[in-house]
This record gives C-alpha cells, sequence and structure tokens, in this order.
C-alpha cells in the first residue's frame, strides 16, 4: 500500500508540475502572458545576480572566518539571511505571486503529499533563490576553507533552508488563522500593538537606569558579561546553533556538534509539528469564515440601512461603503496597510544623531513614499477582491468611471489617513517634521496619487488578476504590475525626491509652489485616464471576466 | 432546420436582436440570431451544452460584446442607451456576480443603492427579499460561506429589488432546493402577471416547459426554433410529416412535451446502448 501511495504521490507532484507548465504555455498565447513571462524571467534575472553577489560576499566572508578560527561567526550572515528571507516579503509588500495548494484538496492526494506541495511550492518566492544562494556560498566558502567541514556544513545548510521554508509557512499559516476571526484578530491586535509599545519602552528604561547611576541594571550597556549573556542565548536558536555546530566540528568536538545538530533538527521537527496542526486542519477542509462557526443567529428584524456619507450620492456611497467593508474583513490586509506604521516604530528608536541631518529631517517624506508602496496591491488591481462581482458593475447603470472613483477615493483616504498618522509617530518618536517639510509632503499627495491612480486604474482593467483578501499571501498583483508598478513608484519618488533637493538649495519656498504645479499635472491625468477608463473598461471586459470570474 | 419555424410579436417587443454574431477567433458561438421576445412573455432560451445560450444571455445584458449585430432592450440600443437600458433589466448571470465578502443583507442594500433607490426603500426592500428567499436567519454570515443554492436566491434577489421590467436569468434554478424552487417560480410568475418579461436559460426542459409561454432553440450557435408552445409543436408536426413522407410518425392527439420537440429540433437521441466498460 506504501508503495502504491508513493507512486500516486510521485504522479500527483508530476500532474502538479504539468498543470502549471501547460498554464504557462498556453498563457503565453496571448500578450498577457508574454508580457507576464518576460517580467517573471526579468525579476528571476535580478534577484539571481543579486543572489550570486550576496553568495559570493557571503563564501568570502565564511572563508575568512574559518581560516581565523571565528568559524562561530558565520551564525551572524545565516542570522542576517534568516531575517531577510522572513522580513523581506513582508516589508516590499509583495512582488511575488503564491501557490494555492487547497486547489488540490478535491483530488485523492494524501495528506503527506498537500504538507510537501504546500511547503515545496511555497518556497518558490525570489528571495529564496537569493538566500539558497548565498547560503551555497557560505558552505563553498567553508569547504574551501576547510575540506573537513563540508559535511557538517551541508547538513547544517540544508537544515537551516528548510527551517527557513517552514518558518515562513508557519508564519503564513497561523497568522491567517488568526486574523481569520474577529476574536483571535483583536487578541492579536493587542499582542502586536503591545509589543510595539515595548519596543518604545527600551530605549527611555535604558537611560533611566544609566542616569540612575545603577550601571549594572543598564540593559544597553555592552560589557563583557553582557555580550557573553547574549552570545549564549544566541546558541539556543538556529543561525547560533548552526555557527557553533561549525566551530565545534572545527575543533573535532564531534560530540558538540551532533548535539548541537541534533537540537537544530529538534527545531525542524518542532516546526513540523505546529506547521501540521495548521496543515491538518486545512487538509480537512476547514473554513475560517467569520461564520464557519454555525451558529443559528436569531432573525434580526431591524432595519438595516446602508451608510450615508456626507456629499456622496447615494450609489457613490454605496461604493465606498462597499470598499471599506471589504478592507476591514480582510486582516492580512489590514496588517499591511500598518506596515509603514510598524516599520517607523521598529526603526524611529534610533538615535536621530546617528543619522545624517538631512536624512533625519526627511524621515516624514520618506515614509510616506514607502506608505504608498504598500497601496500596490490594492490601487493596481483594484478589482482583485471584487471576483466574479465585477460583472455586477457591468449590469448596474452606474458608470464604471465612477465606480473607479469610488474605488480610487477609499484608496488615497487611505493614505492620506495613513500620513496622518505617520507624522504622529514621527512627532512622537523622532521630532515634529519642520512645517514646510509638512506643507510640502501634503502638496506632492495630489501629483503622486494622480499618477498612482491612473497608472493603476489602467493596470487594474489590463492585468485584473483575483486576489484573496482574507488569506496571508494571496493579495498580490501579477508580476507585470508590480513591476510596472515599481517603474511609477520610482518616478514618483525621484521627482517628488529631486524637489526636496531643490528645496534645500533654492531655498524652501520652492517645494511647495513645484509641488502644486505638479499636482495640476497629476490631477490633469488622473481625469484624462477616468474619462477613457469607461471605453476602455468595456473593451477588455471579457479580460476582466476571464481573470476574476473563474472558479 | 436552419431558419427558425416563426418569429413572434404581438406587441412592441421588449427585446429585439438583428443579425447577432459573436466570434471567439475562428469559432462562431452566435451566428446572425434574430429574435423578438413581447412584453409580458415568459421566454425560455434552451439549448444543448456549448450551444451559445450564456454567449447570448450575455450580449443581451451587456456582458459581452457582440461582433456584428444589434440588441435592442425596451426599443433602445443596448450600446448607445446602456445605463438607461440597464436601469430597468435584472440579471443573474453564469458567475452570479455577488460580492461574496458582504453579508446578504449588505450586498442587496449595496445592489439597490447602485440601481439608484434611496437608502430607505432599499433597506425596506432588502429585508423584505430576504425574509422572502428564506435568508434572513443568518444576517451575519457572509455570502462567501452560503451554500450555492442560497447563493442563487440572493442573486435573484439582488436581480429584483429595483424592480425591473426585464429579467434575464442564466439557470436560475441549478442548485436551488425544491421549496425554494417553488418559492422563486411564484414570484417570477407573479412578476409575469404584473407585465414583466423574463428571459430565461435552463437545462431542465419540464421547468421551461410549466413556467414558459414561449420558447426559442439555440443549436450549434444558430436560433432554430421559436414561438409559443402550440407554435412549435406544430411546427415539429409538420416537420416530422415532411420528413417521413407525407405521414408524421407524431399520432394525431400525440402532444409532444418539451423534451421531445427538443430531442428532435437539435437532432439528438439518447445514447442508452453504449456503456463504458471500465465503468463499475
Amino acid at each position: 500500500m506504501a508503495s502504491v501511495s508513493g507512486e500516486l504521490a510521485k504522479q500527483q507532484f508530476k500532474a502538479v508540475a504539468g498543470a502549471r507548465w501547460a498554464a504557462t504555455m498556453h498563457s503565453l498565447k496571448t500578450v498577457r502572458g508574454k508580457l507576464e513571462l518576460i517580467s517573471r524571467i526579468l525579476v528571476v534575472a535580478f534577484y539571481s545576480v543579486f543572489g550570486l553577489f550576496f553568495g559570493i560576499g557571503a563564501g568570502i566572508l565564511s572563508y575568512f572566518a574559518v581560516i581565523n578560527r571565528q568559524t562561530e561567526l558565520i551564525s551572524g550572515m545565516i542570522w542576517f539571511l534568516f531575517g531577510f528571507w522572513q522580513l523581506y516579503p513582508i516589508l516590499r509588500a509583495g512582488y511575488s505571486n503564491t501557490f494555492d495548494a487547497s486547489a488540490l484538496l478535491r483530488f485523492p492526494v494524501t495528506y503527506r503529499t498537500y504538507f510537501f506541495l504546500r511547503c515545496f511550492y511555497g518556497a518558490l518566492e525570489p528571495v529564496g533563490l537569493v538566500v539558497v544562494l548565498a547560503m551555497a556560498g557560505i558552505t563553498a566558502g567553508v569547504s574551501a576553507a576547510s575540506p573537513a567541514l563540508l559535511p557538517w556544513c551541508a547538513i547544517v545548510i540544508v537544515l537551516i533552508v528548510a527551517l527557513n521554508i517552514l518558518t515562513t509557512q508557519l508564519v503564513l499559516t497561523w497568522v491567517e488563522r488568526w486574523l481569520a476571526q474577529r476574536r483571535t484578530r483583536e487578541i492579536l491586535g493587542i499582542v502586536f500593538f503591545l509589543f510595539v509599545i515595548g519596543i518604545q519602552f527600551i530605549g527611555p528604561v535604558a537611560r533611566r537606569l544609566e542616569r540612575s547611576g545603577d550601571r549594572s541594571k543598564a540593559p544597553i550597556r555592552i560589557t563583557r558579561e553582557s555580550i557573553s549573556t547574549i552570545v549564549t542565548a544566541e546558541r539556543l536558536l538556529p543561525p547560533g546553533l548552526a555557527g557553533y555546530t561549525l566551530s565545534r566540528a572545527q575543533r573535532h568536538e564531534n560530540g558538540r556538534a551532533a548535539l548541537s545538530l541534533a537540537t537544530l533538527s529538534a527545531y525542524g521537527i518542532t516546526m513540523v509539528f505546529l506547521l501540521d496542526l495548521r496543515l491538518r486542519k486545512q487538509y480537512r477542509g476547514e473554513n475560517l469564515g467569520e461564520t464557519a462557526v454555525k451558529r443559528r443567529a436569531e432573525a434580526d428584524a431591524s432595519l438595516r440601512v446602508g451608510w450615508n456619507i456626507f456629499g456622496l450620492p447615494d450609489p457613490l456611497a454605496a461604493m465606498v461603503e462597499k470598499e471599506l467593508r471589504y478592507l476591514i474583513r480582510s486582516g492580512p490586509m489590514l496588517l499591511s496597510f500598518l506596515m509603514p506604521l510598524v516599520v517607523l516604530l521598529i526603526f524611529g528608536g534610533t538615535s536621530s544623531k546617528q543619522l545624517p541631518q538631512q536624512f533625519s529631517s526627511m524621515t516624514f517624506p520618506l515614509v510616506a513614499a514607502y506608505s504608498l508602496l504598500i497601496l500596490t496591491n490594492v490601487v493596481y488591481n483594484t478589482f482583485g477582491g471584487d471576483h466574479a462581482g465585477i460583472q455586477f458593475y457591468f449590469m448596474s447603470p452606474l458608470p464604471l468611471r465612477k465606480v473607479l472613483l469610488a474605488k480610487n477615493a477609499v484608496h488615497a483616504s487611505i493614505f492620506v489617513s495613513e500620513l496622518a498618522l505617520l507624522w504622529l509617530a514621527v512627532r512622537v518618536l523622532r521630532t515634529t517634521p519642520a512645517l514646510w517639510i509638512t506643507a510640502a509632503t501634503m502638496a506632492a499627495v495630489p501629483y503622486a496619487l494622480g499618477l498612482e491612480l491612473s497608472a493603476g486604474n489602467i493596470m487594474s482593467i489590463y492585468w485584473p488578476k483575483k486576489l484573496e483578501f482574507q488569506m496571508m499571501g494571496r493579495q498580490r498583483t501579477p508580476q507585470t504590475t508590480a513591476l510596472l508598478a515599481l517603474g511609477v513608484h520610482a518616478v514618483v519618488v525621484s521627482t517628488t525626491g529631486l524637489v526636496f533637493v531643490a528645496a534645500q538649495h533654492y531655498g524652501v519656498g520652492f517645494a511647495i509652489p513645484a509641488f502644486l504645479l505638479m499636482a495640476l499635472g497629476g490631477i490633469a491625468l488622473y481625469a484624462w485616464v477616468l474619462a477613457k477608463a469607461e471605453a476602455l473598461a468595456m473593451r477588455r471586459r471579457e479580460t476582466l471576466f476571464e481573470a476574476l470570474c473563474r472558479e | 432546420m436552419n431558419e427558425p419555424y416563426r418569429v413572434v410579436g404581438n406587441s412592441e417587443p421588449s427585446i429585439v436582436t438583428r443579425g447577432l454574431c459573436r466570434k471567439f477567433g475562428e469559432f462562431t458561438a452566435v451566428d446572425d440570431m434574430n429574435l423578438a421576445v413581447s412584453p409580458g412573455q415568459f421566454f425560455g432560451f434552451l439549448g444543448p451544452n456549448g450551444a451559445g445560450k450564456s454567449t447570448t444571455i450575455k450580449m443581451l445584458t451587456g456582458l459581452l460584446a457582440p461582433t456584428s449585430g444589434e440588441v435592442q432592450i425596451l426599443g433602445m440600443d443596448l450600446v448607445k442607451n446602456g445605463p438607461e437600458v440597464k436601469r430597468h433589466i435584472g440579471v443573474v448571470p453564469e458567475g452570479m456576480g455577488l460580492f461574496v465578502r458582504l453579508t446578504g443583507s449588505e450586498y442587496l442594500n449595496f445592489v439597490g443603492r447602485m440601481y439608484g433607490l434611496d437608502r430607505l426603500t432599499t433597506a425596506r426592500r432588502a429585508a423584505e427579499l430576504l425574509e422572502f428567499m428564506q435568508l434572513v436567519d443568518e444576517p451575519k454570515k457572509l455570502i462567501a460561506d452560503y451554500s450555492h443554492g442560497m447563493q442563487k436566491k440572493l442573486a435573484m434577489a439582488a436581480a429584483v429589488i429595483h424592480s425591473p421590467k426585464i429579467l434575464f436569468l442564466d439557470e436560475p434554478f441549478e442548485g436551488v432546493d425544491a421549496i425554494a424552487s417553488g418559492t422563486l417560480k411564484a414570484m417570477l410568475q407573479r412578476m409575469i402577471s404584473n407585465g414583466a418579461t423574463i428571459f430565461l436559460t435552463s437545462h431542465v426542459l419540464e421547468i421551461v416547459e410549466r413556467l414558459c409561454s414561449h420558447v426559442a432553440i439555440i443549436n450549434h450557435g444558430k436560433l432554430v426554433a421559436q414561438g409559443s408552445m402550440e407554435e412549435l409543436r406544430a411546427g415539429v408536426r409538420a416537420q416530422a410529416t415532411i420528413g417521413e413522407g407525407g405521414e408524421s410518425a407524431i399520432g394525431p392527439g400525440q402532444k409532444l412535451t418539451l423534451e421531445e420537440m427538443f430531442l428532435r429540433i437539435v437532432g439528438g437521441s439518447r445514447s442508452t446502448d453504449r456503456e463504458l466498460q471500465w465503468l463499475q
């Protein structure tokens, strides 16, 4: 039976690969598909070069670490690569697609096959390529310096890569679970808030302890003892264990090296166990919907009247209400909107003195530019979450340009609200942004939004992709859209950046009129695109339906 | 059987197509279709799988652009008067067009306001429709968590919330249980008696036979029959008589069912003699 199911699993792996290959080949019959492939090739080429650079650097560093008998320092690199793999996809707001293994559940796929398919295809991220190349560099560097370390190093690196893949899947599946229902979402929100607030207290508490004269209690005071404590603690975690294993193996302390390797494996087993808890439920057809628990609520006789939004006609108000309800119900999407604030809160603790003056004073416009990036998924694929609902826009009497206007209004409001929050955060964490910088940043908003929303509306009509708002990692735009969006971001950031630089040379009075002039251009472009969007959408409606309505 | 038996129309038609054609590359899905549906008719649009039913209904509702030809709804050109036409029609399309991350009540409130109803009227009608469709029990349930039948009922509710003059329904009874199906049929018949026109596609011929006063049959993209049930029967009888050298195989008192007429018109026969050996 085992061999039969093994054979079946092999066939299923082949079938999935074959189906993905066939789908890729079919997609090449369209211009859209060809451009998507070119975009993917460009992205993979970029990440490969990046990865090779990382790999060579990591190889050289590892080589010298081993030669100088400082092998344990390799764990520093592994820490960096581990963090890079886990954090980079979140910070860059998603520039790749993930595989939805749940579609396979209707086939006789064994749980083990499902588990491996999910982990394997989930690992096919460009960032994974970079890290794997860097890890290969470490292996090459270590074995070049000491060939006897090759078997140890190979096992350690394989385990670390596996742990990286497992960690990604673990975080995705568990956060997805916690964000899916209101109660767990609220608990997660509170924990997250406390964590962020906690980070902010580290600096002040440390300074206070230092000032109080009891220097022994100052947590950030670097002493030989504190370094020793940190290193001991670090050795208990996977990257530390990796470096420790190699260093012990180099000193021929094979027993300790093996014990360390066993601990590393125990981490892997624990992660498999935790991931198993989630994936097994998914495999059994878990539904994470708010109403997954069948609880027959009492009939609510009260009349539910839609929102009345001041100044907006009823159909537009209905559209805004619908858009906001969708976003509010998407935990992952809300989390991504919070990212600029989180980045600011985490890195905001850096003392202003450690940064160049110009850079420090530009914190507010910089985080504003970053938050523009965060909106990519909703702005550049604005119909992505509507699925079959897209048909309704073409059946209803409301012109599509008004539908787009309402969607854009919501996204612009989110952006402006985010700016207000970021301004407050900059003020609390650093210093009140200079009046001219605040005014200039706000004056740049219509220009930036004009360009972004115009491009976003066109791309939403040309390259629609179904998004799963409620699932982690499934809120991403197609690759072509992502690249073009990156181009538009580059234009927006470089032109606004030039104005800021020019303002610092020619006087601050230069920036606001320049931005207002640019805003006129942005608004004119937006109005022009919106006027054309109706006809464009009518011409492209079949593409929209094909991409968004299919199961 | 390339020419339709007869084009009917006892008053200004609600739906008219002239030379309607739709090609997908080399494939012609709908070919030179001339259709007329009068006000107050319960019109069944039938055809085998892939015959062009859904393509036609999409063209009639603005979800698909015709390659050539013209569509007139309530005397207005669909392309030139899109928003005005859409104000008077209700549609349950193939994919149902639902926004599944809303609750049933939120969705109906949204749809009603998009059709220009005020907030209070929309809310009242939404509540009534949810009650009528027996969807009121779980007000916080998202549409994504509805069963297929519940989604179908909600799509139907959304299609009628603005009290349309013409209702286009693509397979409205697919996946709907017998009780709900009875409720829906009663609602549709009430709409007909109030003067609305209903254009319906369905694979369930018994339902079409029971509900529809007129039918059209499409096969390989061509309209092969159109008329009232009796006109269709007469047409099939006449065709059988011609085909069999003046002597019809259909007895003089024999009343053909829609299924029998359908099979004769599209030229299909049930293949019960063949079997799949490997199927247990």
